[in-house]
């Protein structure tokens, strides 16, 4: 074995050569790493040593590790060796190769973000969001180990633990963007995130209140917007395209890609949709209708502009609120057959006698009501409306709170 | 009518009666108006200071190609008149504060301190840098960065400051602002040549010292301060100061939260000017608010109280009279904001929360808190006293429960395996008897389809999935660890499935979390090739008492409910939906 790792005690390279001693040994990294378990390290080496074999083939005969990824822990060994990862960060590399099949380079660039594990670049959302006092800087940390660990983007990582919001992840991207492009100044953008979070408003609002920029100026749009606007992104998706569209130096498309939320084709679409928008041959209220009608489906830019005569719109199942309520098991079975039964006695409607008699509120035949209306608009089918209804009756809030919270309609803040 | 010295009076200068005292902004209105109206006269005030031979003349004229009044302040002690400051300004209230700076009846600055720094020549602009004050400053603190080994002073300021703090990197060598860092601001007018600024850290110079220095010595340029978390910056002007920022705060409000700050290093930049202004209050008064806040912060802060320390209600039951009975013993503040802050208290909530929650500046948190506690409302725990495990007592004993739990999980996943899941299934059912807590299930499927054919229709693509690789089952039980409570349940279901136990949750409740679920599993790849197009997800959600009085009914409910997810249109469903239909 030409790069034979260093395994045993005082055996490694670094003793031989009379230098100071390695952090971490390539074994107790695999091992840190839980790519492979202490006891059958014990016997691979045990083994090795009694066959005479390279360890590395004895892990591959085993199954226990790829000859790919024993070299690929002997080159972070190499960079904790050379003070270029400290051994925390190795051990989160090689965590991150494994388990979300990083190239060695993605791993080592993700983990350099981590302050605490040595890394040398400071998270740019991380900094923005810590300065302006959104999080702190133990919030930070968490989320970025967070991120790390569940293979998504730090932002994301906030929101989903209550950091912050989805509204001030999309103000503290603006502002990146803004800074990156020389449009305003750190300054201005950290004075206005903070003014943003504090009033809630999106941070073009303080901007223009402080003359960072043009009181004209709109967020500017991309075709992750059309997406998101045509229903084919959730709030979520669309944010995580745009947090790696802005925060890894990658054009929308590319982070659309990267993140598997589209395809080449659907981008191609959905581009030559933008250009026809930004010609004005075609309004994006058109551009929304037809992209609505393709959900799920690699397409061509023909079969886009053909949407409207070739696809048929997808039947749903009626629905009525009174079945809604039933349904749902908002109003009991018992109930709703004894209402019913008064109903046709005193000739007065079901939903009145089910108020009267307390099994229902006005606030849930209100919900009722405006969910079946977003059905009958398409807004949601009907799985979406038993669902909602079932949420808002349970916790008092309206459909409109429902909707967002759900993430189910756009709602561009 | 001053010393002799004084330099002739101007042709046809407009003379306003004497003043007993320091005039006022009004008086300045006036004689702004009056040098207006009588272009190009200037129009000259004066004043004495009771028990004092002192006397000032404050003058303003327009001048051709100036777009705003040109003052400029004299003072004669009795013999001798020097030129204080000129100052060319169409603010009120700067004029008002230089000449408060300038007069003794302003007990907080002194006027000695500035004619000792400033040259007694006539025509000399206090605006322009002034090598004396900047002297001062160093025997005062003796950090100045005045270059002794041959470097320049901005050499030797900014290779000290780029080697002692990152974010003075920010400024690049020559001390020029990078673009892209901090405020646009006007007439940025760069320090003559051989001019030094100075720097040090806060941590032994007390950031109210610093400043009133700065003040008083009549220093123009900007204050850079580096803390812990954050960035902020004073601009003064002739020891004005002008505009202050700090992390999104304005004004004397970024005043007062720079006082409270501690730790970090700070930069002097002669020189650097603005022309907007945002502070108002006389710097003393902010001086001492700041002091007084700080003296509360250090308070709570020997108590314990960190951003992680917990806020603990002191009494459980104490109805709104009695809250407000409290609360008015403690020093005045809005008693119904604090009234309402103190109902937000909820279990296990952090000074982190609190600000989370009401994002507030320490000028307005670091009060509220001082209140409950001096009014006996609260008490602050470490962090280690609420977040620690409920078994952590046992220490070393512990380490055999951990092992037990651990040897519930599937090895490959990390994941719950299916029997201990439907241990603790059992477990939740048993509180649901007893106590009619209602339980939540939620059954769900996470699968790849084998070849994504958008063409494929509902049948063909059920019999085209393939169970995700073990690390993609890691990475997506990360992600749900995220979305869920603590409290709820994560497993195996049999061999194929997953389910999510959610005690004392409903329905409704519960598809949000599964909707949760479903998004954070498809905003970005659970490993490579594995994302939103390859990803199948189903989840059934069943619910007791809703779907049935038993386990069985519950498990039947929420395989139903799954069953038709998978052939379905949408990804969640929830058990009665498959009564119904």
């Amino acid at each position: 074995m030409t790069n034979d790792p260093v395994w045993g005690e005082g055996s490694d390279a670094q003793e031989q050569s009379g230098s100071q001693a390695p952090p971490i040994k390539i074994g107790e990294l695999l091992v840190a790493a839980q790519l492979i378990s202490q006891e059958n390290l014990d016997d691979s080496m045990a083994l090795a040593m009694k066959m005479h074999l390279p360890l590395g083939r004895i892990f591959a005969m085993n199954g226990y590790l790829t000859e790919e990824m024993l070299q690929t822990g002997i080159e972070i060994c190499s960079l904790i060796r050379e003070g270029k990862l400290t051994v925390e960060s190795g051990v989160k590399a090689l965590e991150l190769i494994k388990f979300q099949g990083l190239a060695l380079s993605d791993a080592v660039g993700r983990v350099s973000a981590l302050p605490s594990v040595g890394g040398v670049h400071a998270s740019q959302l991380g900094d923005i969001l810590r300065e302006s006092a959104a999080a702190n800087s133990a919030q930070i940390e968490t989320g970025i180990i967070q991120s790390l660990d569940a293979a998504i983007p730090l932002g994301q990582a906030l929101i989903w633990t209550g950091v912050i919001t989805p509204s001030l992840l999309k103000s503290a991207l603006v502002g990146l963007q803004l800074i990156k492009e020389g449009k305003a100044t750190r300054g201005q953008v950290l004075q206005a995130l903070r003014g943003a979070r504090l009033r809630r408003v999106h941070i073009y609002q303080p901007l223009k209140e402080i003359n960072a920029i043009d009181k004209d100026a709109e967020p500017p749009e991309s075709i992750a917007d059309l997406l998101y606007l045509a229903g084919l992104l959730s709030e979520p998706e669309y944010l995580t395209a745009v947090e790696v569209h802005i925060t890894e130096d990658k054009t929308i498309d590319e982070a659309l890609l990267s993140c598997g939320l589209a395809s080449p084709a659907s981008l191609t679409a959905t581009n030559e949709l933008q250009a026809m928008i930004n010609e004005e041959a075609l309004s994006k209220e058109q551009a929304i209708h037809l992209l609505k009608k393709l959900e799920d489906v690699d397409w061509e830019i023909a079969q886009v502009l053909g949407a409207l005569e070739d696809v048929p719109s997808e039947e749903e199942e009626s629905l009525e609120w009174m079945d809604l309520l039933e349904i749902t098991g908002v109003v009991h079975p018992e109930d709703m057959d004894d209402a019913k039964k008064k109903s046709l006695a005193r000739r007065e409607p079901v939903h009145s006698i089910l108020l009267d008699g307390g099994a229902i509120t006005q606030h849930t035949v209100q919900c009722a009501n405006e969910i079946v209306g977003a059905v009958q608009q398409q807004l949601i089918n009907v799985e979406q409306a038993r669902i909602l209804l079932s949420y808002c009756h349970e916790n008092n809030v309206s459909v409109e709170d429902g909707l967002r919270r759900f993430n189910w309609i756009p709602v561009l803040v | 009518m001053l010393g002799s010295s004084k330099p002739p009076p101007g042709q046809g200068k407009i003379r306003l009666p004497k003043l007993q005292s320091t005039p006022t902004l009004e008086n300045f209105q006036y004689m702004c108006e009056q040098a207006h109206a009588n272009f190009p006269r200037e129009v000259e005030q004066v004043w004495g200071l009771p028990g004092s031979n002192k006397m000032f003349s404050l003058g303003v004229k327009y001048e051709r190609g100036v777009p705003h009044p040109v003052w400029t302040l004299w003072e004669d002690s009795g013999g001798t008149a020097n030129l204080v400051w000129k100052q060319e300004s169409s603010d009120y209230q700067l004029i008002d504060d230089m000449v408060s700076m300038a007069s003794p009846a302003n007990p907080s600055t002194s006027s000695s301190n500035l004619a000792a720094a400033t040259p007694s020549q006539p025509g000399f602009t206090k605006t322009d840098w002034e090598p004396g004050a900047t002297d001062a400053f160093q025997r005062q603190f003796g950090s100045s960065s005045t270059s002794q080994s041959g470097m320049s002073p901005f050499e030797s300021q900014f290779g000290r400051a780029a080697t002692s703090s990152q974010g003075l990197s920010a400024l690049s060598p020559t001390g020029e602002r990078v673009p892209g860092h901090g405020p646009v601001f006007v007439d940025k007018q760069a320090a003559p040549a051989g001019v030094a600024g100075f720097d040090g850290t806060i941590d032994k110079i007390p950031m109210s010292s610093l400043v009133d220095s700065i003040s008083n010595d009549g220093l123009t340029g900007r204050l850079e301060v580096l803390g812990d978390e954050s960035v902020g910056e004073i601009y003064f002007l002739n020891g004005v100061p002008m505009f202050a920022q700090v992390a999104g705060i304005l004004g004397d409000n970024a005043v007062r939260e720079l006082l409270t700050w501690r730790t970090g290093t700070f930069a002097f930049f002669p020189g650097d000017r603005t022309e907007i202004r945002n502070i108002h209050k006389k710097l003393n008064e902010t001086i001492m608010e700041g002091i007084a806040l700080l003296d509360k912060k250090k308070h709570l802060e020997r108590l314990g109280l960190t951003p992680d320390a917990y806020l603990v209600k002191k009494h459980r039951n104490l109805s709104d009279t009695e809250i407000k009975l409290y609360l008015s013993k403690g020093e005045p503040a809005d008693l119904n904001y604090q009234f309402e802050v103190y109902k937000s208290i909820g279990h296990k909530y952090s000074l982190s929360d609190l600000l989370r929650d009401r994002p507030m500046e320490s000028a307005d948190w670091v009060p509220l808190v001082f209140n409950f506690l001096t009014c006996d409302l609260i008490e602050i725990r470490p962090p280690d006293a609420v977040k620690v495990g409920a078994l952590d007592f046992l220490e070393e004993a512990k380490i055999e429960v951990d092992a037990i739990y651990t040897s519930m999980l599937r090895p490959e996943t990390g994941v719950l395996a299916y029997p201990g899941f439907l241990l603790f299934l059992q477990h939740e059912f048993y509180r649901f008897e007893a106590y009619g807590w209602p339980m939540s299930l939620i059954l769900f499927e996470m699968n790849r389809k084998k070849d994504y054919d958008s063409t494929a229709k509902e049948g063909s693509l059920r019999s085209s999935v393939e169970l995700l690789p073990p690390q993609a089952v890691t990475v997506a039980a990360k992600r749900i660890e995220l979305v869920k409570r603590p409290l709820d349940v994560f497993g195996h279901y049999e061999t194929l499935e997953f389910a999510l136990l959610l005690p004392n949750t409903k329905v409704g409740s519960a598809s949000y979390v599964a909707n949760r679920i479903l998004q954070t599993l498809t905003i970005s790849p659970l490993s490579p090739q594995i994302d939103k197009k390859t990803l199948k997800l189903a989840f059934g959600i069943a619910n007791l008492p809703a779907d049935g009085e038993t386990l069985y009914d519950l498990l039947s409910a929420v395989r139903s409910a799954k069953d038709k997810a998978v052939a379905g249109n949408f990804p969640i469903v929830i058990s009665k939906s498959v009564k119904s239909s």
